[in-house]
């Protein structure tokens, strides 16, 4: 036994040799120490980005940690995991098999925020949980509170306020920008689809890549905001101090929403520009200088810019013809690029495909039939006959389709209410918002400048401007011989009054063959001449539409 | 790590950082040398050096003037995934060149096989292997018209060996070396196994040896 005594004390410490590192972290822990590094938000329309560690560098993860071990002894098996509260459930970041004594390591956490969060239209504070367990460690847990922001709101700087070298740091956040930039939305590329058909009627711009040919189409998105009543509005962001950060935020609207809305910022119209070039193939980009910021392409090496936000409205002041917002919009690029020169970084030029490219990429969208719908609609003012006169417009520009030549037209505001389309030009009033533009067609009398009717054709208001006439009874004349003399049908009319503005009201009956028309006109003398409208419902409805008519004709101005 | 420190060149360069709506015209002969150095926690010392001509020179100091604090947020801002410490910048203004070293944390880490790894994120690396424990990674450059020749030294720590550049799954490169630290079979894991195997040697031939 004696023998043996002697090879079992070598295999015992021999084992203990091998095994010493094992057997000495089962006895003692490890104990790790950590630093972390957390944006002050999250913004749901870049979640994109936050998923992808290769993204503008990996500079946008939910939190960067540096785990340090401090002990003597090498912790085993090293697991961080975390949760969003309300967003994410826990998930494991990374793994580490060992960490020696006196190393460091780093995580940097991107989760894959679920899609649904860009459904997310207002602010939350939720926490963020990590925790880091280990074979050797006593479970480490650490919170740090976090906003998460709407999908419409974004932040231009994440760094801390004494981080903060000059003012273009204030927009830290910019190559971001992209993010919102959609040319895969279902709605934006149904939007594009009708520019190109119905404003453009074909172009070639991304084929051919020819610059001509690509400032035709940077004009065409020009024309289809200026035709669809699309108005700038301005706003300012708001600015927003989280912790050591002080940051502009402002709530952006989506191309499509700005699209359906008919209303958009600077920084909206131009990034709706930028969806509508990138979808068509080219390479948008969006200038953004002190206040302000315009759309533009680079082709061949060459830059051009448009004044998105020359759309202005009625209310500010006019509106300005495509040329004018080219030339306009190249002004401010010889600016901008005499600025940039000098070194003046407010003056910052966001490439979107480049963006794209380095993991700044736009949100998942669905499509929805509601929007087509309104797109539709909004593609009915792009129709040949609706063409609207810039007779409001502070410049007289021209036909902005075809490039030249005011006309006999009407102009049509862009206000709209939930009910009602609100019609502004040569006569001012309001119809159903669900009716439809009836395009021209050789039954119109000439006057007939527009006409909009019911989806169903039971009613209908048309507009008319008599050039010439001097007055509402000449009008009325007239129409009734272009009815006689046209189709054979006999019309009755009856003045019924007149109105403060100026209206003289008439009531009437047009009768055909096997079918008629009631309906109540208004027309007032103008310098020109005599403009008005007409009003008229089949008569086989009765008195089914008898209010739509009374709240048109007294909506006139 | 390669595709990051290829970054810095903008940044200590602040010579074309303006825009130029001719950017077709190329700025030759930039030369940049990095040394990297990690230690044996996986820890890295980056020393990136740069001689420049009279013109480039004047550009520089202008636009860096006495602010070497620049370096440091640029760089941090360049390299965002990483933590940089130990910042150092010096000069010879009669050379017209500069260095900066400074400390990347975590560089490298251990893997599963307790081998060293660090990502070098880009495909397909230019590499050359001067020694097991030398590498050099040499490339040009294009950025903002200048074209940069560039040098990466990697020297690994003492005691480093295997060192090789592998490929990860998504067809990235990965710098994979041991080391006597990272080695599970330590020079006591060793003279443990003799132990042990003498030991049972012994044992096995008291067990065959016929009791008296």
């Amino acid at each position: 036994m004696q023998k043996k005594l002697l090879p079992i004390a070598l295999i015992v410490v021999g084992l203990l040799a091998i095994f010493y590192k094992p057997l000495l972290n089962m006895v003692s822990s490890a104990k790790l120490e950590l630093k972390i590094q957390q944006p002050p938000v999250i913004m749901p329309s870049i979640y994109k980005v936050y998923a992808n560690e290769n993204a503008l560098d990996g500079k946008y993860s939910l939190f960067k940690m540096l785990v340090t071990n401090t002990s003597s002894n090498t912790a085993k098996n090293v697991q961080v995991s975390y949760q969003i509260s309300n967003t994410l459930d826990w998930k494991v970041a990374t793994t580490f098999p060992a960490i020696l004594p006196g190393q460091s390591v780093v995580v940097n956490c991107y989760p894959s925020l679920p899609e649904k969060l860009v459904e997310k239209t207002t602010s939350s504070k939720e926490q963020v949980s990590i925790k880091v367990t280990g074979t050797n460690l006593k479970t480490i847990e650490e919170n740090f509170p976090i906003e998460v922001k709407g999908r419409n709101d974004f932040m231009y700087s994440f760094l801390p306020s004494e981080e903060i070298r000059n003012p273009g740091e204030y927009f830290d956040n910019m190559p971001l920008l992209s993010c919102l930039v959609t040319p895969q939305d279902p709605i934006l590329k149904y939007f594009t689809q009708k520019i190109q058909e119905k404003v453009l009627k074909g172009e070639t711009a991304s084929v051919t890549n020819k610059d001509e040919e690509g400032v035709r189409f940077m004009m065409g998105i020009y024309n289809a905001t200026l035709l669809s009543h699309m108005v700038y509005s301005g706003t300012s962001g708001i600015p927003q101090k989280i912790d050591d950060i002080s940051s502009i935020t402002q709530s952006i609207r989506l191309p499509r929403e700005v699209i359906t809305g008919k209303t958009g910022l600077c920084i909206e119209l131009s990034l709706l520009y930028a969806s509508v070039m990138a979808c068509a193939g080219m390479e948008p980009v969006v200038y953004l200088i002190p206040g302000h910021a315009y759309p533009g392409f680079k082709m061949n090496g060459h830059y051009y810019a448009i004044e998105s936000t020359a759309i202005g409205g009625e209310g500010i002041g006019g509106r300005s013809s495509a040329e004018k917002a080219l030339k306009a919009g190249m002004d401010n690029l010889k600016e901008f690029f005499q600025k940039a020169s000098t070194g003046d970084d407010r003056y910052m030029i966001v490439d979107i495909r480049e963006s794209i490219k380095k993991g700044a990429e736009a949100m998942e969208l669905k499509d929805d039939s509601y929007l087509r719908q309104k797109i539709d609609e909004i593609a009915q003012s792009f129709d040949d006959g609706y063409v609207p006169k810039r007779d409001t417009y502070a410049d007289n520009n021209p036909d902005p389709r075809n490039g030249g030549g005011g006309n006999g037209g009407g102009n049509t505001g862009g206000k709209s209410t939930s009910s009602y389309n609100h019609f502004e030009g040569i006569v001012d009033f309001s119809y159903p918002g669900s009716w439809n533009m009836i395009p021209r067609n050789s039954a119109f009398m000439p006057q007939q400048k527009y006409v909009f009717g019911s989806r169903n054709n039971e009613i209908f208001v048309s507009v008319y401007q008599f050039n010439g006439y001097g007055s509402p009874d000449q009008a009325m004349y007239a129409i009734q011989q272009f009815v006689y003399n046209n189709s054979g049908g006999g019309v009755q009319y009856q003045q019924a009054g007149t109105t403060n503005s100026g209206y003289t009201i008439y009531n009437g009956q047009t009768l055909y063959q096997s079918s008629g028309l009631n309906w109540m006109a208004a027309f007032k003398p103008t310098g020109n001449g005599v403009v008005g409208i007409a009003v008229g419902a089949n008569m086989a409805t009765g008195s089914k539409y008898q209010n739509t008519v009374m709240n048109i004709i007294n909506s006139l101005k | 790590m390669k595709k990051h420190l290829i970054k810095l060149i903008a940044l200590f360069l602040l010579i074309n950082t303006t825009y130029t709506s001719n950017a077709q015209e190329v700025v030759q002969g930039l030369k940049q040398v990095f040394d990297i150095t990690p230690d044996n926690i996986g820890n890295a010392m980056v020393e990136v050096s740069m001689k420049l001509n009279a013109q480039q020179w004047d550009m520089f100091k202008r636009n860096t003037g006495n602010n070497t604090n620049i370096f440091k947020r640029n760089m941090e801002k360049a390299l965002p995934k990483y933590y940089l410490t130990d910042f150092n910048y010096s000069e010879d203004q009669m050379d017209r060149s500069y260095k900066i070293k400074f400390k990347v944390l975590g560089l490298c880490y251990l893997n599963k096989d307790g081998l060293w790894e660090s990502k070098l994120e880009v495909k397909n690396p230019d590499v050359t292997k001067l020694s097991d424990k030398e590498f050099v990674l040499t490339q040009d450059v294009l950025m903002n018209g200048t074209l940069f020749q560039q040098t990466q030294k990697v020297h690994l720590p003492d005691g480093a060996k295997d060192a090789r550049i592998d490929k990860d799954s998504f067809g990235k490169a990965v710098l994979h070396y041991s080391t006597s630290t990272g080695s599970f079979f330590s020079v006591i894991s060793i003279i443990g196994m003799l132990l042990t195997l003498g030991g049972g040697f012994l044992l096995f031939k008291s067990s065959r040896t016929p009791s008296k």
